[in-house]
Parts: C-alpha cells; structure tokens; sequence
C-alpha cells in the first residue's frame, strides 16, 4: 500500500538521524511496522536497512519533525492555545472507587480504574498497556488486556520507556475498540500514526495520555539498582517530587535521588509534552494526596467516559485545585 | 581405481599437478604422508590418502603443518622417506623447526611441497615462499609443469638423502590445480625398515652451522649439472629470459609466438636454490639483455642480479637485467603483485624488445566478444546453503546489535573468514592467520578502560590447528571474552578434510574424536555447546 507521507525519509534517516543520534525515546512505534526494527533491552535498533528511501517508521517518530500545532488542529479542531497544560475541557482531582484497583495502582489509580470500566461497559475491548517481563528484572513489556484481571495486573508506573506501541498493529487486529495509555511520546505517535493511516483512529476508542517529565533508561538504572539492592524484591517504584522510592517485599526503601535523575534518557530533556497534549485524558499525579489523581479531560469522548464512570461509581471526582 | 596409481610405466595420462606430485612420491616409495590441508596444495595428501590402501604407507590429516612436518622428520630419523604438503601460509607454521632441522640434517628422505597461491585467490597473502629455502639455507625446486612437478619430486628424495637436508618444492597454483600429460614411472615396492641406530641423533646447534654451508655447496655443485636447469635456444643470443616455474612455460610459448626463436635464449631455471652461479654466468655473461620472469617476488631476478654483480669483478659483462625491481615487468596490479600470466610476458617482450604481437585470429575475437558481453551476473562470497555459519553470524550479529555496548568480532581464518564480507554481514574485524582471533583478543579482553565486549571466533579445524595456546593463555591471564568456535564438522574450506574431532582420519576409518568442549572443561573454561539454528540471539552474549 502507498502511504501519503510528507517527510520523505526512510529507515536509514531513522538511524541516523533518531537512533544513533540518542533521540529514540523508546516508544515502540517503528518496531510493529517491519521485521528490521528490533528492541531489546529498551534500546530500539534498525537491524537492517529495508533498501526504501522513504517509510512511515521515520514519518510517524516522534522525535522526527513534530508539528503540535498541526497535531492538535486535527485532534481538537482547534488551534493549541494552552502551552502549559494543553487543549482540555476540565481538570479533576480523582481517584478510582475500587479499593482493590487503589491498592496496587500507583496514585489513586484513575487510569486502571477508567479501564476497567470502560471495557464492562464494552467502551473498549482491549488496551496497550505495560507490564513486566518474565525473562529480565524491571524491563516492562508491552501486554495488550483484554480482561480486568489483565489491566489490574498491569497498573502502577514502570519508570523506563516501555515501548508499547511495538503491539499496535498485532493489537488492531484483534480489537475494534482499542485504548492506549502511553507517555506524550507514545500519544503524539499514535496520532502521528493516525494521520497517515486515518482508519487507525476508527479504531481507537480511548487514548490516555500519562504525566511524564522523562523516563530512565533500562540499563542504566538497572545496574545502578542491582549494585544497591537485591532488584527482584522490588514491587513499585515512586518518584515523589525530588525522592525515589522503591518498595519492596520487606518495605519501602528510600535511595539518593541526584544519580538516579541522571541516569533518565537524554531525549527526554527536548520534550515539551510532559501532560501528553494530544490524549482523550491526561493523568498524572497531584501534589496534594497520595492516593489520588491529576486528571486532565481533553476530549468530547474523553468527557464522556469521565462522567459516566462518576455516575457508574466506578471514578470519584474532586474539584481541581482542591479547595478553590 | 584411481588412474594416478595405475602400474603401466610409460603411459601417459592426464593429471592435475598435485596428482603429479603425489605420483612422484610412489615412484619414490614413499612411506610416511602427512599434511594439513590448504589449497591449493590439498589434492596432494587426498592423493596419498587414497593411496595409502594400496600401497601401504602412512598417511594423515595432521592438526597443522608444523606438527605435520615434524612427524615427516620422525619417519626420517628413523630412515624412512616421507613428504609433507602445505600452502604458502602453513610454511610460516613450520619455519621454526625449519630452521633448526637444517642444522641437525636428516635422514630418510624429507621433501617439503609447498603449493603457493600468486593472486591470492584462496589465501589471506600471496607470499611468496621461496624466501624461507634462502632463508634456512635448504634446497629448492621449482617446477614448470605437472610432469617436471613429478621428476622433482623423486629426485628431491635422492638429493634429501645425498646430502642430509629436507628439500623445498615450490609449487604454484598454476602447477598444483593445472593438467598436463605425466609419463607414468615404476613403482618400486617399499622395503626400508624404520629403525633408529645408536649414533641418529638430530641436534640443532649453531656449532653445526658450517656443517650446513658444506651441504649447501654440495647442492650447489649439484645443481650446476641439473637437468631442471636448462638453456633453450641459440647459445649466443644478446636477449636471454630467465624464467622459473610456470612463467618458464609462458615464456617459452611467448617467444615462439613472438617469432623470437632464433634471437632469444630462455634460461629455464628449476633448481632455483642455492643457486648455481657458473651455470648461470656462462649463460648470461654473452648477453646484452637479460628478463627475469617469475611468481610474485624477483627472488630469482635478484639472485641473478648478485651472481652477475660477483661476476663484475672478475671482468665478466654484465648483461641488463630488466625485472621487478625496476618495474619492468608487471601485471595490472603492479611489479611483484598477483600471478604471472602469458600476457604480461607478452606485454613485457613487446615493450622491451618491440616486438609485435601476432594478431588474434578472428574466430577467437568473436568468441571473446561474445564472453564479454555475456555479462555473467557478479558473485558474492556466501556461505553454503545449509551451512551453520549463516545462523552463527546472524545471532552474533542480533547480539552485537542489541547489545549497546560496541562489541566487536575477532574473525579468524577458514569458510567464516568471510565474517569479513557481505555473508557475514561484515562482523569481523580482523583476517590474518589461524589462531590469530583468540590471540588478539588476549589483547583486546585484557584492556583497562576497553569495554567494548570481545569476541573472538575459531572453526573447528582451526581450534585444534592454533587456537589452543591462546586458550590456555587467555585463561591464564584473565582475558574476557566470549571465544566461539563455528563448528561445522570439517575442515570445509579447504574441502571438507577430516579434523581430531569428526572422529574420522585421513584413511576414513573411525578414531575416538577429540571433542572441542572436553578440551575447553578440561582448561577450566565455562564452555556451552549451542546448534546457532535453534539459539536465541538474546541469550548469545552474557551481560
Ligand atoms: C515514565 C513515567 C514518568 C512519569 N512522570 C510523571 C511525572 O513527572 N509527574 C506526574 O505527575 N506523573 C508522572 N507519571 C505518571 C504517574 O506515574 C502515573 O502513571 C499516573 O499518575 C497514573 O496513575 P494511576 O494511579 O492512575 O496509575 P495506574 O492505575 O497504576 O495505571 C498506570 C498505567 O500506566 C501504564 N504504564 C506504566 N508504566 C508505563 C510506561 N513506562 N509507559 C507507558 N505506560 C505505562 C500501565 O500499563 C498502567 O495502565 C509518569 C509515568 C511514567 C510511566
Ligand atoms: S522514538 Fe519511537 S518511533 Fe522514534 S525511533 Fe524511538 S521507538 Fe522508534
């Protein structure tokens, strides 16, 4: 099939010009489209050059040229006016009503609460989302759920760039309804996606767009944490304002925040997305409370589920900031 | 049977000339037979192999040359007649032991062939060997056709036993892989009986270098008699072409063709070392001009040049020597560089001597036309269909690439010597000798401040052949790397000749193998053995 692409670049400028140059933030949106993408470790590599000049791998990345404006006139329908916190309609303190979901979400488990209901209420029939991998300590790996049980297991935050949108195209086939919850990164290539292949957004049904001020890199953190702890104990990880948390099976565990923030992907310092813009939903933590959310609703759709699942009991709600 | 074995003296049949060479050796009666392989000498020990059956004499794939030249001089102490044969690049393998055999001397017949490869067209170098006879001061033959190839061989037995010294044969690709007509000889029935006496002691020493100067004069005296060294054409001629191994050939044809038959000697020289210096004042004191053609090195052209320079003092004339050295004679590709070839002697003549050449006839122009239109697509290097080595190379590849950290393959030699090529997605950083990939990673994984992780690769011939010091060393001392041997079964590139660990020797008869992980346990070293087809890539190299 020929795709309308306007950036006129291939694999090899990919390589070039994202991968070698450190710029790949590790989404995962090249690595579904061929065989020649491989990704381990979170490190994306071109394995061979396919021989075209010209693809969708370079046209979609994110950190290929990257019009928000552009973007967010096709998402919303209206120019990007907010350069703070994005095109939105309501920001929310919130929290999911499910003491079980709270429990093993990493706030106040909105996302994975939303989720849940949507997919009872069949909104959704299944969703990217990461979990971890059986093989390696700490690297997430992307899961497409299709059960609650699936989602529940994949909530709280893996603070590396699981690249989750490897499984887009294998997930489209099998959901009609797909939610995705990504970084910014991960949402602005997923619309990036949906402009060339506009059946793409038909097809999905909710997009949820994480907070994110940068992501670590797998490696690195992994031997900085195995040469201070015992990694396979470690349940969930927090990053409160300035700490890093890990808890583990005997408790929490509190390590030297300075050369952990060193060891985030330098491609992260050129993002400006960090309440990914372009979502239905944006959630993110709130200063406040530690078991509740930032949630930012963006779009008609995204309106729609909040306030459904607040009348369904299944999201609580709170006005945002608390107390105005 | 094999025709090279028939007992028809007198027949002549076609042979290829590492045929030839092995059929000079049963002429010789030989005993004792052992090689490693390398092309393009292989043929020779396959011969003997075959031979062995019907005429009894040892024959084996030894693991390398150096170990296979030894056991020769074993057999010859005990007053046996053996030949080794090898490629240029296994002559360096021996030349230790080259240069202390020629101060001990031998006894029974030694006769060394080493086939070399001008152009390179199967081997890392195009050296030439010739420089290891000048060097350890042994005798030297250089056959012009699969029939001298022969004759040389059984005179090489006599004259090792004459004079107590092994004797080099210098073949080229161009004898070893040519055919030409061999007139059978007899075939003597062996009868020598090994046995060492009280006073066969083979010691090297340095007090017995004037020994060796003394049988170095004896072959030389020899030599001035030779009948492989020969003046063809009109005695008095001022062009004279000094020429050795298949270039005498050429020449010979190009003189002809040239119409020069009447003005131009060709001084034939195949008993090349030490050189027999009044056979070739007496030839080439009356001529004007002398053109030396030979393969690769001026090591004859240079030679004549320092007999002819002894010459001027004692008031002899001293002809002009047009050669390498002064650029003269050359190819394509520059003077001293790839194979000699009929149209470089022909070029050379033209431009020297200004002589023409006959025309082409128009059927062959027609047909040359036609080849060059052809365009016969161009073909990669590649690694057989089937063979493992793809799979290898692919994982490695996988590996490295998700790996982040640079790692780097340290090729070595035999069929994934083409690690270096297209096949190989070009992993391999280095092509040199056998062995040598263990050893520069003893290097390499002893680096302070070198993370880039090593790994170092050997088949599975080349493991027994010269990697197993670099092993125990790189254990010894620590080295890090991950060392992979490519097994598949064989010496492949060479044809598939059997090695210690295929459990099969020379003859085709079962023998315990020698397994390649017991050796490596058995150094201590953590060995895993993994089929590349069925390996995951991601477990390849331990983080
Ligand atoms: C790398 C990273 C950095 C973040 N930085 C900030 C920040 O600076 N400030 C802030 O307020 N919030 C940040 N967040 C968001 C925050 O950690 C929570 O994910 C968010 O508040 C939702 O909370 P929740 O309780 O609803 O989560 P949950 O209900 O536990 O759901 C979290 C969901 O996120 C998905 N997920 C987990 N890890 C990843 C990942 N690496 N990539 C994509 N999806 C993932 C899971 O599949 C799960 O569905 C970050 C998240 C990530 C992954
Ligand atoms: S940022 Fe995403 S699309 Fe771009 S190279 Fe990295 S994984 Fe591929």
């Amino acid at each position: 099939m020929a795709y309308s692409l306007s950036l006129h670049k291939g694999p090899a400028e990919l390589e070039l010009e994202i991968l070698k140059a450190g710029l790949c933030a590790g989404c995962g949106a090249c690595l579904g489209l061929c065989p020649y993408f491989h990704v381990r470790k979170e490190k994306v590599v071109l394995f061979e050059p396919c021989g075209k000049t010209e693809g969708r791998c370079y046209e979609i990345c994110p950190r290929a040229k990257l019009d928000l404006e552009d973007l967010n006139q096709k998402v919303f329908g209206k120019p990007r006016e907010d350069f703070v916190l994005g095109t939105h309609q309501a920001i929310y303190l919130a929290q999911s009503a499910s003491k079980s979901i709270r429990g093993k979400a990493q706030y106040g488990g909105a996302v994975t609460g939303l989720l849940s209901y949507a997919l009872d209420k069949k909104i959704i029939d299944g969703a990217i989302l990461t979990g971890y991998s059986s093989d390696y300590s700490l690297l997430p790996e992307p899961v497409l759920a299709t059960t609650r049980e699936q989602i529940l297991a994949c909530a709280s935050s893996k603070y590396t760039s699981a690249p989750s949108l490897k499984i887009l195209d294998s997930s489209l086939k099998q959901c009609k309804k797909l939610a995705v919850v990504g970084r910014g990164c991960q949402v602005e290539a997923l619309r990036k996606r949906m402009i060339v292949e506009p059946w793409i957004s038909e097809r999905v049904a909710l997009v949820i767009g994480l907070f994110c001020m940068w992501a670590l890199d797998y490696r690195k953190i992994y031997s900085h944490l195995a040469g201070q702890m015992d990694v396979k104990t470690a349940k969930k990880f927090d990053i409160p304002y300035n700490r890093f948390v890990v808890y583990t099976e005997r408790g929490k565990k509190e390590l030297d925040f300075e050369p952990i923030k060193g060891l985030r992907r330098a491609t992260c310092d050129l993002c400006y997305d960090f309440t990914s813009e372009l979502a239905d939903l944006s959630v993110g933590s709130t200063e406040w409370k530690d078991d509740w959310n930032t949630l930012i609703v963006r779009t008609d759709r995204g309106k729609k589920l909040v306030e459904k699942a607040k009348s369904g009991r299944a999201l609580k709600l709170e006005e945002f900031p608390p107390g105005a | 049977m094999n025709p090279v074995f028939s007992k028809e003296s007198g027949k002549v049949i076609l042979m290829m000339g590492n045929e030839a060479i092995a059929r000079g050796a049963l002429e010789a009666g030989v005993d004792f037979s052992a090689s490693y392989p390398g092309s393009p000498s292989s043929e020779i020990q396959e011969t003997l192999a075959q031979a062995s059956k019907l005429f009894g004499h040892h024959a084996e794939w030894s693991v390398n040359e150096k170990v296979a030249f030894e056991a020769c001089c074993g057999a010859s102490f005990a007053g046996l007649r053996s030949i080794t044969s090898m490629k240029q690049n296994g002559l360096n393998v021996v030349c230790d032991v080259l240069n202390t055999i020629n101060l001990s001397g031998t006894k029974g017949g030694v006769v060394l062939v080493v086939a070399d490869d001008p152009g390179g067209h199967s081997s890392t170098n195009e050296m030439d060997s010739r420089l290891h006879a000048k060097m350890a001061e042994l005798p030297l033959l250089e056959p012009s056709t699969p029939e001298e190839a022969k004759a040389m061989v059984k005179y090489a037995f006599e004259l090792s036993e004459r004079v107590k010294l092994p004797v080099i044969i210098r073949s080229v690709t161009r004898i070893s892989h040519a055919r030409g007509d061999v007139k059978l000889g007899e075939l003597p029935a062996r009868t020598r009986k090994p046995a060492m006496g009280f006073l066969d002691r083979f010691i090297g020493h340095p007090l017995l270098h004037p020994l060796l100067h003394m049988r170095v004069n004896q072959v030389k005296a020899e030599f001035e008699k030779s009948p492989f060294n020969q003046f063809l054409g009109p005695e008095n001629a001022e062009t004279v072409i000094a020429a050795s191994g298949p270039s005498a050939a050429y020449a010979l044809e190009a003189v002809h063709a040239l119409g020069l038959d009447d003005q131009t000697g060709v001084l034939k020289i195949g008993a090349s070392w030490p050189i027999p210096e009044q056979f070739v004042i007496s030839h080439l004191a009356k001529a004007k001009q002398v053109l030396v053609f030979e393969e690769v090195d001026p090591f004859l052209e240079d030679n004549l040049k320092v007999v002819m320079a002894g010459a001027v003092l004692n008031g002899i004339p001293v002809p002009k020597i047009y050669g390498k050295r002064g650029g003269h004679i050359k190819g394509a590709r520059g003077a001293g560089i790839g194979e000699m070839s009929p149209d470089i002697i022909y070029d050379s003549l033209a431009a020297i001597l200004g002589a023409k050449r006959h025309p082409r006839s128009e059927k062959f122009l027609a047909a040359e036309k036609l080849a060059v239109e052809w365009k016969l697509p161009g073909r990669e290097w590649a690694f057989c269909a089937g063979c493992p080595h793809r799979a290898s190379f692919w994982v490695i590849k996988t590996a490295l690439k998700e790996d982040d950290r640079e790692g780097v393959l340290i090729g070595d030699i035999g069929c994934y010597s083409m690690g270096v090529s297209k096949t190989g997605y070009n992993l391999s950083r280095t092509l040199q000798c056998m062995g040598a990939a263990i050893g520069f990673s003893n290097g390499l994984g002893n680096l302070p401040g070198f993370h880039q992780p090593v790994i170092a690769i050997a088949g599975d011939s080349t493991f027994y052949h010269s990697c197993l010091p670099g092993l125990v060393n790189a254990r010894y001392n620590q080295a890090k790397m991950v060392f992979i041997v490519l097994d598949n079964s064989g010496t492949a590139m060479t044809g598939f000749q059997p090695h210690p660990g295929t459990g099969k020797n020379a003859l085709g008869e079962s023998v315990e193998p020698v397994m390649i992980e017991k050796v490596c346990e058995g150094m201590g070293i953590h060995t895993s053995a993994v089929d590349p087809l069925r390996v995951r890539p991601r477990r390849a190299i331990a983080r």
